[in-house]
């Protein structure tokens, strides 16, 4: 199973001089969470999501409109090729924590996104082979390394 | 398994008169992405996300301390309780393609908070797993629910402000 079985192609995007009002719109018109960074070329500059909006219009108290994605998009993009093994994709989301990889062709332009939502549709989706290309317990075990963190207890705040 | 041994107590959790700086104060140092808010007798009326927040924020070009809790939730609330399965509180997920639920007790009173993630942390995997309690299958299903259906269509211009408290 290859990365460009699974991912989506032509997804939305934004570009660093993009401000945080019209990268909401699109989140919200597109029912997307998270937007590749794209210049010029459509080469990808950075990732943003939802979150990072959410956290910085909140802690900074500034509009929407006053503030561009290259303040706030992460500049270190884990990505993957369309040619790639889902495997190494789903270790590649494992190493970088991320729940998302932009999918970049041989001459570096964005072709897609691969979400890890999506690669749970695609488990075990060959029913009756004694090897799934994916088993759910990859799965289970690539989001154990995304999300490893401690159980702990918190303070309520009101 | 039930959701009691899962969930997380005493979760952070905020007020519908929360402003939205404060509410991003509280996911920021709590690390979460989900807030359940509550009234004075901390029964809980709803949940407020790190996504409500963005598209408030971005759609209405406001400021966050200028807008509360209160007028970006709306009625829905999906909840489990603490003697729940823990199989039962994952269907409740997969049916409403949440990651997340408050955990509500007598007359509605905040208990904790069960997290997807939290759960999977725990799945079991390889040959034991079913026996276990546990499996990874078990965990794949319930995210082929939240991924697997397309969402209804929505416009910027449908966004909800539902009520607004005083």
């Amino acid at each position: 199973m290859k990365v460009r079985d699974i991912m989506v192609k032509g997804p939305k995007i934004c570009h660093p001089d993009t401000n945080l009002a019209v990268a909401t719109e699109t989140m919200w018109a597109h029912d997307c969470g998270a937007l590749p960074v794209v210049n010029d070329e459509y080469e990808v500059v950075g990732f943003i999501t939802d979150r990072d909006i959410c956290i910085t219009l909140g802690t900074r108290n500034q509009l929407a409109s006053e503030v561009l994605v290259r303040d706030v998009m992460s500049k270190k993009v884990y990505a993957c090729a369309p040619d790639d093994d889902i495997h190494r994709a789903l270790e590649t989301m494992e190493k970088g924590k991320v729940r998302r990889l932009p999918v970049i062709n041989p001459v570096g332009k964005l072709v897609g996104l691969l979400s890890f939502g999506d690669v749970t549709l695609h488990a075990e989706k060959k029913a009756g082979q004694k090897t799934p290309d994916l088993s759910s317990d990859e799965v289970v075990e690539t989001f154990q390394g995304i999300r490893v963190r401690q159980l702990t207890e918190t303070v309520p705040q009101l | 398994m039930k959701v009691r041994d899962v969930m997380m107590k005493s979760p952070a959790a905020c007020s519908p008169w929360t402003n939205l700086a404060a509410a991003t104060e509280l996911m920021w140092v709590h690390n979460c992405g989900m807030l359940p808010v509550v009234d004075e007798n901390e029964k809980c009326l709803g949940v407020i996300t790190d996504r409500d927040i963005c598209i408030a924020l971005g759609t209405r070009d406001r400021r966050a301390s200028e807008i509360t809790v209160g007028e970006v939730i709306n009625g829905k609330l999906f909840y489990c309780a603490a003697e729940d399965e823990i199989r039962s509180a994952l269907e409740i997920m997969r049916r409403n393609r949440v990651r997340r639920l408050p955990v509500l007790g007598k007359n509605g009173v905040l208990e904790g908070i069960l997290s997807m993630d939290d759960v999977v942390l725990l799945a079991q995997i390889g040959p034991d797993g079913a026996s276990a309690g546990l499996s990874g299958e078990d965990m794949v299903k319930t995210y082929q629910g939240i991924a697997g259906h397309p969402l209804p269509q929505k416009r910027g211009n449908e966004v909800q402000t539902t009520k607004v408290w005083r």
